[in-house]
């Protein structure tokens, strides 16, 4: 008996030690997310869901606004950051607690504050951030066994999917997919074909998922609230800014429909807290998009620089 | 309580540690906590129905009592029919009550008649058709004389409740089984220690192969007016390695969880993809289940040796049954009507008994001939399990009729978007081999003949492979649902 447990343990304990060594090889490829969760805690914060994700660059504005420490795209999903209770726990554990005269940079658009159901008990449990105690361990095996649900295969087989992708792609460059590399800062890079019919036909399919949301999504007090208070927890460490990212016309009648008092409601929280709210849905039509709601990297990045200027402009 | 669970994770070894720490010595206590850790495993899916247990066990007791100590022949059979009415009669009212109203009501349609019969909202209780064949084997036996009821009602009911194999089989019997209850067990380390490889080997077919198989059979096949020929087949095909590395995954679980305690249940896959005729396939798939109505209906029929026509008949009702036993849905009786019509012609030609061996027995590789033959009969299956997966019989006919496409000579389209359907091959693909290997063994990874190096070489890589590749999401066993 004594031999046979001894046994298992032994085989265990080596199941459990290639995990424990598999973990360290996560990186920024593995998943658009795990990056984020497991760099250190961060002083200056980019806030938002995928949009923001995406669109503001880190790099742009640390160079622009010579920022020291340096600001992190601590931006997610629609599903997994909207403003909440969840998102504002993991914002608090991101955040060093000495900080003091950060940059935030709020992204907010009128589905980061809406709800399908504003009765639902636990809300964002679905989330990845939920029960999610730390954001800064490294490697964060918590993270990695609540999110990998699939195999931790993925952690080393992504990156090698991603190389052989990006040769492919690199050889052909009409070939249509995507690939994402999750920079060390939090910026969430999306390699894809912008080829104007592929784009045209990812903006529809965009545009169906928010069509069915507008059914059932509406104005929440919920996730307005947690705005509020997420507001109130950052300025009391920095300056704050409020900031709505361009997206592709179809999707701004969208958001339209679904709250036409968007800009009235930022300013009126603008006001109330004495803050800058940047509304650049009206450039809109200046940019390239990979399916209406994303920006592309290279507006991404004219995007930032112009959120640098206007901030640069209020110092 | 599922195998693949957190809690069956905790259960396993606080049953194990109480059972060979505290009660090895005692028998009875062995057997008692048995009982309590079954009761408990059932219960932790609805204890409400385990009433449904207690109520066939104490029946079952009384009545294999009653048939041995009577001689009177009538009173033996009276005794028997209430065994077979009042479990049948579970199971019928359970599994199929709604079934036979809407057949009713189809019925009565036919001929204009249009009936609106009230249906009940039943829950069909996990493991009913697995544990009442169980139990109306002792019954059976006790009738036909071939078993002495027991006088140990604990050792009875732990035999109809023993959690490794009360909710997917393999359906044991009574003169396998309860034997065993009655004789004290003793820890044997080459039996543990081969237990766990068979739950290793098990978690990795169900985890791995069949849980991420599920992921595109349920797709492919919700949307299969989407998807061309080839990805119907590749659908198709995936379901085949699914329902196997599902149920054979189960069972191979079950058993090696038996052996931890002590006890051998019988074998109940013996890699039936590697048949050479669907005859061998019968033999090799679901054994423990083929073996049962082999005994307790085809055989009482009067089987083979009753003359072509009633031979042929006695082959119909057993596969139809069959196909009946596992849903109460016309799919699976045309399921089990394909694998008749499949077996009747090799019948027929007195060629059903002619691949008794395993496969290439004597040499790694098989013959072209016997190669063939193996494609031949998996590709049989392969369609045959498009009735058995689809909702209804429209469906597992429309996509049926979209494999036979000309897209059938393309691309499967699944394969482009999504990389992890290659991880998900190369898996069967080692399955397959290893299995292949492995053929004339008692299970997939019985390698304790191998150096120490090897065997534990390959216990970490199999680990390895279930916790990168598995499918961790909370997937039940298809075979619950049976």
């Amino acid at each position: 008996m004594k031999r046979f447990l001894i046994n298992i343990a032994i085989v265990l304990t080596g199941i459990i030690g290639v995990h424990l060594g598999l973990a360290h090889f996560a990186n920024g490829y593995s998943d658009g997310f795990y990056q984020r969760l497991s760099t250190p805690q961060q002083s200056s914060l980019i806030i938002g869901t995928s949009r923001a994700a995406q669109g503001i660059m880190p790099s742009v504005l640390n160079e622009s606004l010579a920022l020291k420490p340096p600001i992190f795209n601590f931006s997610f999903s629609l599903d997994n950051s909207p403003y909440g209770e969840v998102y504002l726990k993991a914002i608090e554990s991101k955040l060093q607690s000495s900080t003091e005269n950060s940059l935030y940079i709020l992204a907010v658009d009128p589905w980061s504050i809406s709800m399908a159901d504003e009765d639902k008990i636990d809300t964002d449990q679905n989330s990845l951030l939920y029960g999610l105690k730390s954001t800064s361990a490294n490697p964060n095996y918590k993270y990695l066994i609540k999110n990998y649900k699939k195999g931790w295969g993925k952690i080393v087989l992504k990156p090698i999917e991603a190389k052989i992708l990006e040769s492919i792609q690199n050889r052909n460059k009409d070939l249509k997919g995507s690939r994402t590399y999750l920079h060390e800062d939090g910026w969430l890079e999306v390699f894809t074909s912008i080829d104007p019919k592929y784009v045209e036909k990812n903006i529809k399919k965009k545009s169906k998922i928010y069509v069915e949301a507008l059914n059932t999504h509406k104005f929440s007090e919920y996730r307005y609230s947690y705005l509020q208070k997420t507001i109130e927890l950052l300025q009391a460490k920095g300056t704050v800014y409020l900031v709505r990212l361009p997206v592709h016309q179809s999707l701004i009648e969208l958001e339209d429909q679904l709250m036409s008092d968007f800009d009235q409601k930022m300013k009126i929280l603008a006001d109330k807290f004495s803050l800058e709210y940047l509304n650049l849905i009206s450039s809109s039509d200046k940019y390239t998009y990979t399916d209406g709601n994303h920006l592309y990297k290279n507006s991404a990045k004219i995007v930032t620089q112009e959120i640098a200027d206007i901030i640069e402009s209020y110092k | 309580m599922l195998f693949n669970s957190i809690e069956f994770a905790f259960f396993i070894p606080v049953v194990f540690f109480l059972y060979w720490m505290l009660t090895q010595k005692n028998l009875m206590l062995q057997n008692i906590l048995i009982l309590l850790a079954s009761y408990f495993f059932y219960g932790w899916w609805d204890w409400r129905f385990l009433s449904l247990i207690i109520f066939s066990s104490c029946l079952d007791y009384v009545i294999g009592h009653k048939i041995y100590n009577t001689d009177n022949k009538k009173k033996k059979k009276v005794y028997l029919w209430c065994s077979l009415i009042v479990n049948l009669g579970f199971l019928a009212f359970f599994k199929y009550f709604n079934f036979f109203i809407d057949s009713f009501e189809d019925a009565f349609s036919l001929f204009g008649t249009q009936l609106e019969a009230s249906r009940l909202n039943i829950i069909l209780p996990v493991g009913i058709s697995f544990y009442t064949f169980q139990t109306l084997s002792y019954t059976i036996d006790i009738y036909r004389g071939k078993l002495k009821p027991t006088k140990d009602p604990i050792a009875f009911f732990a035999f109809v409740s023993f959690f490794p194999q009360l909710v997917a089989g393999p359906i044991e019997r009574a003169t396998n089984l309860l034997p065993q209850f009655l004789s004290q067990r003793k820890f044997e380390y080459a039996k543990a220690a081969d237990g766990m490889r068979q739950i290793l080997w098990g978690l990795f077919k169900k985890i791995v192969i069949a849980d991420n198989c599920a992921v595109y059979v349920n797709e492919i096949f919700a949307n299969h007016t989407d998807y061309s020929g080839s990805t119907l087949f590749l659908g198709a095909v995936l379901f085949a390695f699914q329902i196997y590395g599902d149920f054979s995954g189960y069972s191979d679980i079950a058993i090696g969880t038996a052996r931890l305690f002590g006890f051998n249940l019988m074998k109940n896959f013996a890699f039936p993809y590697f048949s050479r005729d669907i005859a061998e396939f019968w033999r090799r798939w679901h054994i423990s289940l083929s073996t049962w109505f082999r005994d307790y209906l085809y055989i009482p029929l009067g089987g083979s040796r009753a003359g072509k026509l009633k031979s042929i008949r006695n082959v119909f009702i057993i596969f139809l049954v069959s196909g009946f036993w596992h849903g109460a849905n016309w799919t699976f009786i045309i399921w089990g009507f394909i694998h008749a019509v499949f077996f009747i012609p090799i019948f027929l030609a007195k060629k059903n008994r002619r691949n008794m061996d395993t496969v290439a027995m004597h040499s790694f590789f098989p013959t072209i001939d016997e190669f063939l033959k193996m494609v031949f009969t998996f590709f049989i299956v392969v369609l045959a399990w498009v009735f058995f997966r689809a909702d209804n019989i429209t469906q597992a006919g429309n996509y049926l009729l979209g494999i036979f496409d000309s897209s059938f000579f393309s691309l499967p389209q699944i394969l482009s978007p999504k990389p992890e359907m290659l991880y998900t091959i190369v898996c069967i693909a080692f399955m397959c081999m290893t299995e292949w290997f492995f053929r004339n063994k008692e299970h997939g990874l019985e390698i304790a003949k191998l150096s120490k190096l090897s065997r534990w070489s390959m216990y970490v890589f199999v680990g390895v492979l279930i916790i990168s590749f598995g499918n961790f999401a909370k997937n039940e066993f298809i075979y619950f649902q049976f």
